[in-house]
C-alpha cells in the first residue's frame, strides 16, 4: 500500500515506533493507514491479531491487500475467522500466522480455552477503539491477552474523536482498557495535515439553492412539532428528576440528542412511562421526516406521511399527529402532488383521477444538477481533457436518492416537459396504485382487527375529541388551541380515508387498462440503458458515475475513478475530507467540484454543526491529553493476583494463608452464547475460571444443583411477553434441584423494578411484578437473585459456589439435549427469532423446523405437504394461512 | 394447632403485624388477623416472611429466628424484602445467600405499596392459571406481523405497516426484490440488507454440518 501523503506517512512511522491509540479525523485515511499495517504484519513469522472489525471492513482490508500486493501472497497471511471455522480449523490458522480478523466472542472462547497460543502472539490490532468500553468483550480479550503475554504490541486506531470527549475522563478509562499508555491525535488542523493538504486545492463551486415554499413551510412545521414534543416532554417528566435545559429543538435535531436524552431517561427507563417513550420515539421520527424532506420527492414523502398515519391509533398513537403544525405538515405536503379542483380532467394523462390537479413539485436540486450537468457538457466540449478522462462523479447519500437522479438526467429535456416530469408521473402512478393497496390493508387488517378502535378512528370525523375523550356537547365550549383540534382529527385521519375510497374506486375502474401499468413498467426497463445516451456531447469514452457515500471507502472510489467534475449533490463532510487528499495525492489533475446545498435548511446546519463537533472534540482531547494522569506499570493484572489472594484468605474452608494448587479457582460453565454479555468478562477478572460452551438449559451453571437463567429488565419483560421464561424455567426445574433466575440491574441505571406512583389501583396481570408473581407460583423451587449491578452478580455467585461441588462441563452440555434433535453448532439469532414469533410455532417444535428447513425464505416456499409433515396438521395449517394471507384482498 | 381462617379468600396476617405500614395498601384483597408462624399466608401453601433492610440490618439474627420457626412447612415461601436504604448491596447479597439455602424465594419491593401489592397478587392469584406468562398460539395478523417483522434490528411497526401494504401477504414480501425493497419510503441500504439476510441467513452457523447429519 502507498501512502502518498506525508502525513499520513508520519502517522505510521509514529505508530510503529511507539504503542499507542490513534485518533485520526475522518476521511484522512484512517483504512489506509490500517492497511499498511497489515501490510506489514501479514507474514507468516508474525501472529497478529485484529479485532474489533466487521466483515465490510474486513473485505475491504482484503481488497487493499491484494491489490498493493505485487507477489499476491498478502491476501494468504490475512484471514477472516467466524464461527463458520470449527475449533481444529481455527487451530490451524492460529499456527497458519499472518494476520487474524477474529469476531470478538470467537477470540475469547479461545483464548479462554487456550486454542489460541497467547504466548506467540505478535501483538493486536485494535480497529474501532472508539466502542471499547469497559463492559465490551473487546476489553476482556485484551486483558486476556496481556495476562498470558507482556511482550507482544497493542496498537488501536479510531476516527471518532467525538465518543472519547463525552462523558468523564473517556479518553483516560480508554486507554487503560487498551493498556496504552499513549494518545496520538491527528486533526484535521494538525500542521502536517494542513500543509499536506493545502499545497493543492480543488477548484470548489458552492451552490446555495432555496427551498421551495412549501418545503420552508414543512420545515417550519416539522420544528414545531419537535417543540410540541419536547414541551410535553418537559412536562410529563417533571415528576421524574431529569435536567430538561438538555431539552431544546437546536439540540433535538442532531442524533446525539438520542444519547443525551437516554443517558438521562435510562436509570429509570424500566419505569418511565408509556407517553414518554412516546415521546421519545415521536422525536426521532420527527428528525427522520426532516431528513426525508430534503432527499425524497414529493411524492414518496407524502407516501411516508400517510403511512405514519396508518399507524396511529386513538390510545397508543404519537401526540403530534394530533396538533396543528401536523395538519400543516399533512396537507402541505399533499398540496405538492396535487390539487382538488372540480371538473378538472387531465390532458396530459388520462389515467389521471379526475378533479385533481396535479402540481408535482420536483426537488428544486433537481434543476440545479442539471444546470450542473449542462455546463460540464460545455466544458467537456470547448476544452477537452488531454488524456482523455473527463469522468463525472456524482455523489449523493444514498442508493435511493442515486436511482433516482440516474432516472431524472437519463430523461431527456424538451420545451414540452422538464427532465422530471415523466419521473414524477411514474411516481404520482404508483403513489396512486399504493394508496388504493392501503386502502383495502386498512379494512381488511386494521379495522377488522379491532373492530370498535378502528371503526372509531375512521368515523372520526363526526365528533373528533378521539384523544380528549370528552363528549361532543362539552368539547364546544373549550376555547383556544382546544377547538383547534377538532378540524385537524377531521384531516388527518378521515379525509385521506375518503381520499384513498376515492382512488381505490377509481383505481379499480382502471385496472384493466393496460397503459397504465405499462407505462410504469417499461421506463423502469429503460432506465440504464438509457443512461448514457442523451449526453450527446460527451464523448462515449466519458462516464457519469453515480455513487452514494462510503465513508473510509469513498477515497478508494475516487483513486479508482480518477473524476475531473465531483458534484456532492448531499453535503458530507467525511467526503470533502476525501477529496483534500485525492487532490493532495494527484497535484497534477484538475478537479472541479461542485457542491449543493438548501439554503437555510436543517440539511446545511446539519453539516456545519457536524464539522464543528469535531474540532471541538480534538480541541478537547488535546487538553486532556495533556493533564491525563496515568499510571506506571500493568496495574490491572496485578489487582487480579491481590483479589484472588484476598479471597483465598478470607475463605474459611481454605484455612487462612494456604493459596495455591490444593485449593484450585472456582470454575463456572458459561453459556457461549452469554460472551456478548460483560458479565463472563467481570466474573473472570475476579479470578474465577470460565468453562465456555454451548448449553441448552441455563446461561451459567454454578454446580452440578445450581444452574442460573440471567435477564437484564429488558429481557425479563420481553421473555415474559414471549412465554420463553416461562419454558426456560421449566426446563431448568426439571434438571436441576436449584434453578435460578437472576433477575440484573443495570449498574447505571436504578436499582427499582417499578416506582410508587407507578402502581395501578387494581391488580393487572400485564404488571410485571403480577408476572413474577404467577412465576413463582407455578415454580415453587425457583429461586430468584436481585443484583443491582454485573458486580453484585459476581460477589453472590460467589457466595453461592462456596459449599458446592464444581460443575462439570460435558453434563451441563449434554442435559436437556434431545438426542434426536442435537444441535451442535450455533445458531444466527435473528432468523431463529423470526421463526419463534411465527404463528403455529412453538418451543416444543423450533428446534425440529430448524433441523429440517434452512432458512425463513426456504419454509415459506415448501408447500403445503412438506409444512405438514414437520409440524403436523394443526399448526402447518396456521403457519400457511399466516404466509398465504394478502393483506390487501379480503379473505371473508 | 393450625390456624383456620373465616373464608379461603382472605390474607392471614401474623398479629404481631399489626401496625405494618404497608398493611394500610392492601385493598383489593381482604384480611384478618391469626395465630400464625410466618407473617403473612397467601394461599392453601404459600406464606410471606416480611423484613425491611432498615430492620434487618439492626437485628441480624431476627430472620434466621423467623426461618428456624418456620421449619420446612408450606410449598411456596417467600421472603419479601423492603429495600428501604441506598446501600443495599451487602444486606441482599447476604439475604440471597439465606434464601437459597433454605429454599426460600426472595423477591424484593422498593416500597410498602410495592409490597403490599406482591401479598395482594400472591393471594388473587392463588389458583391462576400461568397462561398469561406461557408462549401463546392465537394473536390477530397484524400484531402477529409485527411481532415477526420487527424482529428484524431497525424494522419498526411503520416499515410493517408500508410492507404489509406494499406487496399483501408475507410470502410476497419475503419475494421482493432488493430494487422494489430499496424504493420504499424509510427503507435504507441497511434496513433492506437486514431484512434479507434475516430472511436468507441459515438458521444454523454451518449449514455444511448439519446438511451433512441429515
Amino acid at each position: 500500500m502507498s501512502l502518498p501523503l506525508a502525513f499520513q506517512k508520519a502517522i505510521v512511522a509514529e505508530l510503529v515506533a511507539e504503542d499507542a491509540l490513534l485518533v485520526l479525523a475522518r476521511g484522512l485515511g484512517l483504512r489506509n493507514i490500517l492497511g499498511a499495517f497489515l501490510q506489514i504484519y501479514s507474514q507468516p513469522q508474525n501472529l497478529v491479531l485484529l479485532i474489533n472489525t466487521n466483515a465490510d471492513e474486513e473485505a475491504a482490508l482484503r481488497d487493499d491487500l491484494l491489490r498493493s500486493n505485487d507477489v499476491g501472497s498478502g491476501g494468504l497471511y490475512f484471514r477472516s475467522v467466524t464461527s463458520e471455522q470449527n475449533v481444529a480449523e481455527r487451530s490451524e490458522l492460529y499456527r497458519h500466522g499472518g494476520v487474524m480478523a477474529i469476531t470478538s466472542r470467537i477470540l475469547v472462547m479461545d483464548l479462554l480455552t487456550g486454542i489460541t497460543p497467547i504466548h506467540l502472539v505478535t501483538g493486536v490490532l485494535v480497529a474501532n477503539a472508539h466502542r471499547v468500553t469497559e463492559m465490551s468483550t473487546e476489553a476482556f480479550i485484551l486483558r486476556l491477552f496481556r495476562q498470558g503475554n507482556s511482550e507482544g504490541f497493542i496498537k488501536a486506531f479510531s476516527d471518532q474523536p467525538e465518543t472519547f470527549s463525552v462523558g468523564f475522563a473517556t479518553l483516560e478509562k480508554t486507554l487503560k482498557l487498551l493498556y496504552l499508555r499513549k494518545v496520538n491525535l491527528w486533526p484535521r488542523f494538525h500542521v502536517t495535515v494542513t500543509e499536506s493538504l493545502e499545497s493543492h486545492t480543488a477548484d470548489v463551486i458552492e451552490i446555495r439553492q432555496p427551498m421551495t415554499k412549501a418545503m420552508k413551510t414543512i420545515q417550519a412545521a416539522i420544528i414545531d412539532c419537535m417543540d410540541v414534543c419536547l414541551q410535553e416532554l418537559r412536562r410529563s417528566s417533571s415528576a421524574i428528576e431529569i435536567d430538561v435545559d438538555d431539552f431544546t429543538v437546536e439540540k433535538a435535531l442532531f442524533k446525539s440528542f438520542d444519547v443525551i436524552i437516554r443517558r438521562q431517561l435510562d436509570p429509570i427507563w424500566h419505569r418511565v412511562s408509556l407517553k414518554t417513550k412516546q415521546l421519545v420515539g415521536d422525536l426521532k421520527t420527527l428528525r427522520t421526516l426532516l431528513g426525508y424532506l430534503v432527499s425524497y420527492d414529493s411524492v414518496n414523502f407524502s407516501l411516508y406521511l400517510e403511512t405514519i398515519l396508518a399507524t396511529y391509533t386513538p390510545s397508543t398513537g404519537s401526540y403530534w399527529i394530533m396538533t396543528d403544525p401536523a395538519d400543516k405538515i399533512f396537507s402541505t405536503a399533499k398540496s405538492r402532488i396535487f390539487l382538488h379542483q372540480e371538473g378538472y380532467a387531465d390532458p396530459d394523462d388520462p389515467n389521471m383521477l379526475p378533479n385533481k390537479r396535479p402540481i408535482l413539485e420536483e426537488l428544486p436540486k433537481w434543476s440545479v444538477l442539471s444546470d450542473i450537468m449542462d455546463e460540464i457538457e460545455l466544458d467537456m466540449h470547448h476544452a477537452p481533457h488531454p488524456e482523455g478522462s473527463d469522468t463525472v462523479l456524482i455523489m449523493a447519500q444514498d442508493q435511493r436518492t442515486c436511482t433516482q437522479l440516474k432516472r431524472y438526467l437519463s430523461t431527456p429535456k424538451t420545451s414540452m416537459s422538464t427532465r422530471g416530469k415523466p419521473l414524477m408521473r411514474d411516481l404520482l402512478h404508483k403513489y396512486l396504485k399504493w394508496k388504493s393497496n392501503m386502502k383495502h390493508f386498512k379494512d381488511n387488517v386494521v379495522t377488522k382487527q379491532k373492530p370498535t378502535q378502528g371503526a372509531l378512528a375512521l368515523s372520526g370525523s363526526n365528533n373528533s375529541g378521539l384523544k380528549r375523550g370528552a363528549p361532543p356537547n362539552k368539547r364546544r365550549r373549550v376555547r383556544g388551541g382546544g377547538q383547534a383540534m377538532s378540524p385537524i382529527t377531521k384531516h388527518s385521519t378521515s379525509s385521506f380515508d375518503h381520499e384513498a375510497e376515492a382512488i381505490a374506486t377509481f383505481m379499480h375502474a382502471t385496472q384493466e387498462a393496460p397503459t397504465s401499468s405499462a407505462f410504469v413498467h417499461d421506463h423502469e426497463l429503460e432506465e440504464i440503458d438509457d443512461f448514457t445516451d442523451h449526453f450527446g456531447l460527451i464523448e462515449p469514452s466519458n462516464l457519469v458515475v453515480m455513487h452514494s457515500y462510503a465513508g473510509e471507502c469513498d477515497s478508494k472510489l475516487l483513486e479508482n475513478i480518477k473524476p475531473r467534475f465531483i458534484v456532492m449533490y448531499d453535503p458530507n463532510p467525511t467526503f470533502v475530507r476525501c477529496i483534500e487528499v485525492y487532490k493532495a495525492s494527484n497535484p497534477g489533475k484538475q478537479v472541479r467540484v461542485y457542491f449543493t446545498v438548501y439554503d437555510n435548511s436543517v440539511e446545511e446546519q446539519l453539516y456545519l454543526s457536524a464539522l464543528r463537533r469535531e474540532k471541538d472534540a480534538f480541541t478537547k482531547l488535546i487538553r486532556d491529553k495533556s493533564t491525563m494522569v496515568l499510571p506506571i506499570g500493568d496495574t490491572q493484572t496485578k489487582q487480579v493476583q491481590d483479589q484472588s489472594l484476598l479471597r483465598n484468605i478470607h475463605t474459611r474452608i481454605a484455612g487462612g494463608g494456604k493459596t495455591g494448587d490444593d485449593h484450585p479457582l472456582p470454575r463456572i460453565v458459561v453459556d457461549s452464547r452469554e460472551f456478548r454479555s460483560s458479565l463472563p468478562s467481570i466474573l473472570h477478572s475476579q479470578g474465577m475460571i470460565l468453562d465456555p460452551c454451548t448449553i441448552t438449559v441455563g446461561d451459567y451453571v454454578l454446580s452440578p444443583n445450581i444452574c442460573v437463567e440471567r435477564k437484564s429488565i429488558s429481557d425479563l419483560i420481553s421473555s415474559f411477553a414471549s412465554g420463553r421464561l416461562y419454558t426456560q424455567v421449566e426446563a431448568m426445574t426439571v434438571h436441576y434441584s436449584q434453578p435460578v433466575l437472576l433477575i440484573e440491574f443495570d449498574q447505571d441505571k436504578s436499582f427499582s423494578l417499578q416506582d410508587k406512583s407507578e402502581i395501578r389501583t387494581d391488580i393487572s396481570v400485564t404488571e410485571l411484578s403480577s408476572k413474577l408473581v404467577l412465576l413463582t407460583i407455578a415454580f415453587p423451587t425457583l429461586r430468584i437473585i436481585w443484583s443491582s449491578s454485573v458486580h453484585a452478580t459476581v460477589e453472590i455467585f460467589e457466595d453461592l459456589k462456596r459449599s458446592e461441588d464444581e460443575p462439570d462441563a460435558e453434563q451441563a452440555q449434554a442435559i436437556g439435549v434431545d438426542p434426536d434433535q442435537e444441535i451442535d453448532s450455533a445458531f444466527n439469532l435473528t432468523p431463529q427469532d423470526i421463526l419463534r414469533s411465527l404463528p403455529g410455532i412453538t418451543s416444543k417444535n423450533y428446534k425440529h423446523v430448524m433441523n429440517n428447513v434452512e432458512s425463513i425464505r426456504e419454509l415459506t416456499e415448501l408447500d403445503f405437504n412438506s409444512l405438514k409433515a414437520i409440524l403436523g396438521e394443526g399448526p402447518a395449517q396456521m403457519l400457511w394461512n399466516f404466509f398465504q394471507r394478502d393483506s390487501r384482498l379480503d379473505m371473508g | 394447632p393450625a390456624f383456620v381462617p373465616k373464608s379461603k379468600s382472605t390474607v392471614v396476617v401474623k398479629s404481631s403485624q399489626r401496625g405494618n405500614p404497608l398493611l394500610q395498601f392492601i385493598r383489593n384483597v381482604p384480611y384478618e388477623y391469626g395465630d400464625i408462624v410466618p407473617d403473612f399466608v397467601v394461599g392453601l401453601t404459600s406464606c410471606v416472611l416480611f423484613l425491611s433492610i432498615r430492620y434487618h440490618r439492626l437485628h441480624p439474627e431476627y430472620i434466621f429466628n423467623r426461618i428456624a420457626a418456620l421449619g420446612k412447612t408450606f410449598v411456596l415461601r417467600v421472603i419479601l424484602v423492603l429495600v428501604d436504604v441506598d446501600t443495599h448491596q451487602q444486606a441482599i447479597r447476604e439475604l440471597t445467600r439465606v434464601a437459597m439455602l433454605n429454599d426460600l424465594t426472595l423477591i424484593c419491593a422498593w416500597s410498602n405499596e410495592e409490597a403490599a401489592r406482591y401479598i395482594e397478587t400472591f393471594k388473587a392469584y392463588e389458583n391462576k392459571a400461568p397462561d398469561a406468562i406461557k408462549e401463546r398460539i392465537e394473536n390477530d395478523y397484524l400484531s402477529k406481523l409485527t411481532d415477526c417483522l420487527t424482529q428484524i434490528q431497525s424494522i419498526n411497526k411503520t416499515d410493517v405497516i408500508t410492507l404489509s401494504s406494499t406487496f399483501g401477504s408475507f410470502r410476497s414480501i419475503m419475494n421482493a426484490s432488493v430494487d422494489e425493497l430499496g424504493v420504499l419510503p424509510g427503507f435504507g441500504e441497511r434496513k433492506v440488507k437486514r431484512l434479507l439476510e434475516a430472511f436468507d441467513q441459515p438458521f444454523a452457523i454451518d449449514p455444511k454440518k448439519r446438511r451433512h447429519r441429515r
